[in-house]
Parts: structure tokens; C-alpha cells; sequence
């Protein structure tokens, strides 16, 4: 017990370590104190989002819960959860300022959102809800089901995610939400770099505001994107059920409503893998003007001063 | 607006919500800090001086006091309005003796320390 105990304690501290010893000497020289301590995170929060996700890609694959789809259906948010979570622990090692003398500037801060991350994120996560409400309200019984009965009995059904699913990938939604606006704030609210280091400070923000909105949307919309496909192929085979059982509330080909909307669903699925590839795409701040540390001076960069660690 | 910096000694005499409260105070009397402008949030200002938010917290509240600045819920704390100075001269001497105490040297704590021997000198009683 003692042992596992141990082990338990241990790994995390020794992946820690290895995290920032890898950050560190990756990160490049020439630069000292505070801006040097920065960077050093700022390469670490990119290692710690690889370690959540080799951690929530462990958990999701191993676990023996079960049904098994119920996991699958809530991994993408859990993973990008777990992720954040991750990379947010080292946004908590930030450096502060120390010394007798602090200085800093007053004035609002300048912008450091990528609104097309945010856009992106927001899109994704109304329209994941909106089928879950849709598939809930419209689901059998069971949850599991979309069921249409007609004449003597008879009925047809495809594969639906009613509340069953629904509520459990809801929470998960919900809480990678939380999460995600607990990360934000934490990179909002961490001590500025001082006045002389404000465009280092600037890129950085931005950096790491864009790796957790990056890894938000991958949740949101790998999440979305399967919902999509249940319910679009869902409604197909509903409609194709009502045709081969001769149902009077079938309807022919191109004037199927239902197979049309299932349609639509598989497009809406299209355009979240396209949005992923955007999301991965996405570059941050191409060229930024960098101050170099403890000068003051601006030079221009074309690289970015911190490395664009990706989730 | 212009970049203002506010700079912390924490060896200084001064408490440092003090030495918060005075600077702020000096950019908005002396109209660095316009009516209207926005003063960095508590907690993001306490951050980034590496202070307690309660430290700000009590600056902000002091200069509000004066009715030098205004905190609403939605908008945070805004600078409400320049108190005129008594004397415009006494603005110019205040810059001439900062200047003179820059050139010599001394820190900004001492000469805080020497102007605020000479109003005990000079207060009557």
C-alpha cells in the first residue's frame, strides 16, 4: 500500500521534472531571469499538453468502465480536459516578480485573444448542444433510439443519441467549458514580464491563450463532429427503414425530409474536420516585435521569441 | 494614453499601498491619467507587482476616498476627475525637486523622507 502510495506521488513529480528539464534545454539562450523563466514555461506548457493527452489517451483506452460508448462518446472532451489541466499547472509556475524594486505598467493590457479560436470554439459548442438537446427530445424511451411507429404497429428506428448519451457527453462538455475559462483567466491574471519586456509578454500571452483555445476546440469539436455522424447516419437508415417496410410516412428521394437533415448532419460533421484542420493550422502571431531582454530595445522577429508549443 | 509605470520599493519607509496610492494619485492630479481612462484591475496589478491583492485593494480604496477615482461592478475602477492643484507653482517647485533630488542621487524614498520632514518643520505647532 505504502509502495503504491509512493509510485503514486513519485510519477507525477518525476514526469514534472522531466517536462522542465526538457523545456529547459530546449528553450533558447541568450536570454536571463524572468524572460528565460518564461519561455522555460512556455515550452513546458506545450510538453505538459502532450503528457495530458498520452495520460487521457491511456485512461480512455484502458479503462474497463463501462458501456464502452459511453466512454468514447464524452473521450474527446475528457481528453482535452485533461490536457488543459495539464498545461494550465505549469501556467501556475509563471514567474513572479521578485526583487526590492517591482515595476509595472498600468494601462490596459493589449488585446491577446485569437478571436478566431474563440469563434471557433463558440460555434462548436452551440452546435453540439443544440443536437444534444435535439437528439434528447426526440429519442425513444431508452435513449438510445429514434423510433417512428405508424398503422398497425409497426415502427422503424435508427441509431440516436437520446439523454443517454446526451447528458453524460453534456457534463463533459460542460466541464472542458469550465476548464477552459479557468485556463483563460489563469493566463490573463499571470504577472505581466515588466515594462521592458511587454512584447515578449504580449506573444506569450497570446501563445498560451492560443494553445488552450486550440485545445478546447479539438474537445469541442471532436465531440461535435461524431454526434454529427450518429445522428445524420441515424436518420438515414430511419428513412431507408420507413421505405423498405413500405410505410406511408416514407417519403421518396430528393423529397425526404429526413434523410435530408441526415444529410445535412454528415455536412455539418464535414465542416468540423474542416474547423479541426483550421484549428491545427492556426499559427499565432506570425511576426511580432520583440524587445530584448533587459535592453529595452525593439527589434523585429519573424520567428516569434517564445516556440509555438501546440497541444 | 502614454505608458506609466508604478514602481514598488519594498525596503522603502513607505508601505507599499502607500507608495501605490501616491503614484496613482501624482499621474492623475498632475493629468497623466485623464478623466475616463481605466485603472488596471486589482488582481491583475497586484500580479504583476507581485503584491497582495489586499495591498491594491487598499490603494485603490484610499484613492477612491479622495475622489480621485470611482469602482463599479461592471466597469472596474475609473479615474472620475483631476482635483485641480491649489497653486500651479507648487505643481512647478514639486517638478524642479524631484529633478534636483534625480540629479543627486537620492532614492525616491528619501526624498519623500526630506519633503516629509519639511512640512513637520514647517507645520505651525
Amino acid at each position: 500500500m505504502a509502495g503504491r502510495l509512493l509510485v503514486i506521488l513519485l510519477v507525477p513529480l518525476g514526469v514534472a521534472a522531466l517536462v522542465f528539464g526538457l523545456a529547459r534545454a530546449l528553450a533558447r539562450r541568450g536570454w536571463s531571469g524572468r524572460a528565460r523563466a518564461a519561455r522555460v514555461r512556455s515550452v513546458a506548457g506545450g510538453f505538459a499538453s502532450v503528457v495530458g493527452l498520452l495520460v487521457g489517451l491511456a485512461f480512455v483506452t484502458t479503462t474497463d468502465l463501462t458501456p464502452a460508448s459511453l466512454v468514447a462518446a464524452t473521450a474527446p472532451a475528457l481528453v482535452a480536459t485533461v490536457m488543459l489541466l495539464a498545461s494550465t499547472m505549469v501556467e501556475l509556475t509563471w514567474p513572479k516578480p521578485a526583487g526590492q524594486v517591482r515595476v509595472a505598467r498600468i494601462g490596459a493590457r493589449r488585446p491577446a485573444a485569437p478571436r478566431t479560436l474563440g469563434r471557433i470554439l463558440a460555434g462548436s459548442l452551440a452546435a453540439s448542444t443544440s443536437l444534444l438537446v435535439a437528439g434528447g427530445l426526440t429519442a425513444t424511451d431508452d435513449g438510445r433510439r429514434v423510433e417512428v411507429a405508424w398503422g398497425n404497429g409497426s415502427t422503424s428506428h435508427g441509431p440516436w443519441p437520446g439523454w443517454y448519451y446526451g447528458i453524460p457527453m453534456g457534463a463533459a462538455l460542460l466541464v472542458l467549458l469550465a476548464v477552459t475559462l479557468w485556463s483563460v483567466r489563469v493566463v490573463d491574471t499571470r504577472p505581466a514580464l515588466g515594462p521592458g519586456q511587454s512584447d515578449v509578454d504580449v506573444t506569450a500571452r497570446t501563445l498560451s491563450k492560443a494553445r488552450v483555445l486550440r485545445t478546447a476546440c479539438l474537445g469541442a469539436l471532436g465531440t461535435t463532429a461524431p454526434l454529427a455522424v450518429v445522428m445524420g447516419s441515424g436518420l438515414n437508415a430511419l428513412a431507408n427503414n420507413l421505405r423498405m417496410n413500405e410505410s406511408p410516412l416514407a417519403h421518396q428521394v430528393p423529397l425526404d425530409w429526413r434523410q435530408d437533415i441526415g444529410f445535412g448532419l454528415i455536412g455539418v460533421a464535414l465542416v468540423c474536420l474542416f474547423l479541426v484542420l483550421v484549428v491545427l493550422a492556426w499559427h499565432g502571431p506570425a511576426a511580432v516585435r520583440v524587445a530584448e531582454p533587459g535592453t529595452g530595445s525593439a527589434t523585429s522577429g519573424t520567428a516569434g521569441p517564445m516556440p509555438a508549443a501546440r497541444p | 494614453m502614454t505608458e506609466l509605470d508604478i514602481s514598488v520599493d519594498l525596503a522603502a519607509a513607505e508601505p507599499p499601498y502607500e507608495q501605490v496610492r501616491a503614484q496613482l494619485a501624482g499621474y492623475i492630479v498632475g493629468g497623466a491619467l485623464p478623466e475616463g481612462e481605466r485603472l488596471p484591475p486589482i488582481r491583475i496589478l497586484a500580479a504583476d507587482l507581485g503584491l497582495a491583492t489586499n495591498t491594491v485593494g487598499r490603494a485603490y480604496k484610499e484613492l477612491e476616498a479622495a475622489g480621485l477615482v470611482t469602482t463599479r461592478r461592471r466597469t472596474g475602477t475609473i479615474v472620475t476627475g483631476r482635483q485641480s492643484l491649489a497653486d500651479p507653482v507648487l505643481g512647478a517647485s514639486a517638478t524642479a525637486y524631484a529633478r534636483s533630488a534625480l540629479r543627486a542621487g537620492l532614492s525616491e524614498s528619501a526624498a519623500l523622507d526630506l519633503v516629509r520632514a519639511a512640512l513637520r518643520a514647517a507645520s505651525p505647532g
